[in-house]
């Protein structure tokens, strides 16, 4: 009895279902067609056949790739869905017999094969696999998914594990559409969510300790922070947590210090190697996909600096202007077809959260208001810097911040959630909570695959 | 064992004890990090301040497109000159965007000044040449050749000035196919046979659609005496276009 409550923890009860929900989410996201999946599906099949450095052709930076593979790629890009234009089934269905023929190389130009190949391993174990097997393009891009949902699935299963509480709401968000879409996709998105999911829960699980903080559990942290930032940037806010927390909850000072000082490694130390390991190959740098326009962060910052009240505002009328789109992005915008779920649905997604958040029932009151605004700084100052860093990754002199996904404040939503909403009064025990949440994660994500299918096939 | 004490303490200033006894009540702390949350969330989600962002540029180029909507001419002028004036102030402070030069020969394009639209247009081609997305390359090309069509029948497509024209509309690192038929109509104006054909036919290796140059071609052989492919050329014309009245009467001039 015993073996079967611990069985329907969150925990486990988010691996029945983010695997079921998940395979099904893989089949109905259509071939290559999460964000930059393409290019991201070239990385990981380069790492699976050991090409780990890329190649250069006539100044441009790519990957050698298996011709037919790179044909099936290209025939899903640029499909631009409506209530005319879809996938037919049976397409998937005949392109399943298409032989790879991996020794048919041609070279495929990808400015992303610059991107260091750490976070998409557990994709290309999977594509070397279903290589191995023989498999048609199209299936060996299903393993990639495959790869990538085990993996997000055993990180966030330890992610919710951990955390001593609000494991109701990192379970709600690590199932909300967007999340699962992304760790079913072949795209570094789906180890950087993860893993910024599990660094959120260990910073609440110092928080929440009787123990003193130990040096292994830092570096367990910074370790995992240290991984993260080969997978992405853009995050370094989130590796400042456990500094966030008060100094008498480190064993001495001196652990204080070692924190700030893993930090620093853990921030820093990881892309230098990157930038090193490319510079050594001495490869061209990327190309820009678009030229219609000059991208130029430091032209932009100078053109900027020159007039900085300017620039606030345009910060800050992108952010009340784009502000929905980012906030829907943020649980459900998909693939290059900028497919959103309906605004109601959306919101009702949300306020599942704030449900969450707020009937969590902490013992003896021990989450403090000082440690609540402190992260929810920290989590609004991170996304504040992404916001102005996309500003100045704009063409030169644009007012319009252009290129920011909602996705890309996913990661924050657990913390943020969490120490927003939380309702510090006392608390009766909700019945049949442990059965609500599910419930509502089930609903989000049936809904979702439904929604989906019907954008993006037709079964003629 | 002191120290096993201190480590079961649990973290906080207060006490279990007083932690305990404030569970049991609320303040309006308890509320006010969720209530600015909430507010926050659903005043952002349902767009209750959403200020209009444009770029500079788009802010010219949509009164350009304003005017050329507008029938009453003083109006048109108006926001013609209103958006000119932004985009050429643009195009000072940002002359590395192919986009701006795009946008700013559009203006020139409908103010008629098609000498600086052939020119802005030749910057945003090769300024912008090269990109994977919002490739500005076609769409400057194709007015570029709308501008350099009007040029061209201004001078009546006399060989000197044309040539000169086209050459100076001649995008060093893209190639522009049209720039060939211009030069075959050119070339067949001033009768040079051999090098209207090489012309068109270059034209038309890219193109082999284009009922004008079909018709040029058909029309150059013919005056030329060759009467087999002009015939040959004149019904590859009329596949494309089978209502052209002069054609017509040329293919029934064959038999």
């Amino acid at each position: 009895m015993k073996n079967l409550k611990v069985l329907l923890e969150y925990q486990f009860l988010f691996l029945y279902l983010g695997l079921i929900l998940g395979l099904q989410l893989i089949y109905v996201n259509p071939p290559w067609h999460t964000n930059d999946e393409d290019r991201h599906f070239y990385n990981a099949y380069a790492l699976s056949s050991g090409q780990l450095i890329p190649a250069e052709e006539k100044g441009k930076v790519g990957l050698f790739m298996p011709l037919a593979l790179a044909k099936d790629v290209a025939s899903f890009q640029g499909i631009r869905f409506c209530d005319t234009i879809k996938v037919k089934k049976k397409v998937l269905v005949e392109l399943r017999t298409h032989p790879l023929n991996k020794h048919n190389k041609v070279f495929v130009e990808n400015a992303s094969a610059l991107i260091c190949p750490i976070g998409y391993l557990p994709a290309a174990i999977f594509i070397k696999i279903a290589t191995s097997m023989n498999l048609s393009p199209i299936e060996i891009g299903y393993w990639g998914r495959i790869g990538s949902l085990f993996a997000y699935l055993i990180i966030i299963f330890f992610a919710i594990k951990i955390t001593p509480y609000f494991k109701s709401v990192f379970f709600l968000i690590a199932l909300s559409p967007m999340s699962l879409y992304q760790g079913s996709s072949v795209t570094y998105d789906t180890m950087n969510l993860a893993l910024l999911f599990l660094l959120s829960a260990l910073t609440l699980k110092f928080y929440f300790q009787k123990e003193k903080i130990s040096i292994n559990q830092l570096l367990l942290f910074f370790s995992i922070a240290f991984l993260h930032r080969f997978v992405k940037d853009g995050y370094l806010f989130l590796y400042l947590l456990p500094l966030l927390i008060n100094i008498s909850k480190y064993k001495s000072k001196i652990y204080f210090i070692y924190s700030f000082c893993l930090f620093i490694i853990a921030s820093f130390i990881p892309s230098k190697i990157w930038d090193f390991h490319l510079q050594y190959h001495h490869l061209a740098g990327s190309i820009a996909l678009e030229k219609d326009f000059l991208f130029d962060l430091m032209g932009n910052l100078q053109f900027h600096l020159s007039s900085p009240i300017m620039a606030l505002t345009d910060i800050s009328d992108n952010l009340f202007n784009q502000s929905k789109v980012w906030i829907l992005g943020s649980v459900g915008r998909f693939g290059y077809s900028y497919t959103l779920l309906p605004t109601w649905f959306s919101l009702f997604i949300l306020l599942s959260f704030v449900f969450a958040a707020a009937f969590e029932k902490i013992n003896n009151n021990l989450l403090r208001f000082n440690f609540r605004l402190l992260i929810i700084i920290i989590l609004v100052g991170n996304i504040l810097a992404i916001i102005s860093m996309f500003y100045l990754l704009s063409p030169v002199g644009a007012s319009m911040i252009f290129g920011l996904q909602g996705r890309y404040f996913t990661p924050f939503l657990p913390l943020l959630f969490s120490m927003a909403f939380y309702l510090n009064i006392p608390k009766k025990n909700i019945p049949y909570l442990h059965v609500i949440i599910p419930t509502l994660a089930t609903i989000t994500l049936l809904f979702t695959i439904n929604y989906l299918d019907n954008v993006f096939y037709i079964s003629r | 064992m002191a120290k096993k004490t201190q480590t079961q303490k649990p973290f906080g200033e207060e006490t279990p004890k007083a932690n305990i006894a404030k569970a049991s009540s609320y303040t309006w702390k308890s509320f006010l990090l969720p209530g600015i949350s909430l507010f926050c969330l659903l005043f952002l989600f349902f767009d209750i301040y959403s200020p209009k962002v444009t770029d500079p540029w788009y802010a010219g180029s949509t009164l350009c497109s304003k005017a050329n909507r507008t029938e009453d001419t003083a109006l048109r002028n108006q926001y013609l000159n209103e958006g000119g004036t932004i985009l050429l102030e643009q195009n000072r402070i940002h002359p590395y965007h192919a986009r701006v030069w795009f946008l700013l020969g559009y203006y020139y394009l409908l103010k008629q000044d098609y000498d600086s639209a052939v020119y802005c247009q030749k910057q945003a081609v090769e300024r912008g040449v090269g990109g994977i997305v919002n490739e500005v390359e076609y769409q400057a090309t194709e007015m570029l050749n709308s501008a350099l069509g009007n040029q061209l029948n201004a001078v009546g497509f006399s060989k000197e000035p044309s040539l000169m024209l086209i050459a100076k509309a001649t995008t060093y690192n893209f190639y522009n196919p049209v720039l060939e038929k211009y030069k075959g109509q050119v070339y067949a104006n001033s009768g040079d046979f051999d090098l209207a054909v090489a012309s068109l036919q270059k034209f038309l290796n890219s193109n082999p659609k284009d009922f004008t140059a079909l018709y040029l071609l058909a029309v150059t052989y013919y005056n030329h005496g060759d009467k087999e492919l002009a015939k040959e050329f004149a019904i590859k014309a009329r596949k494309v276009n089978p209502n052209n009245e002069k054609l017509n009467a040329m293919i029934l001039s064959f038999k």
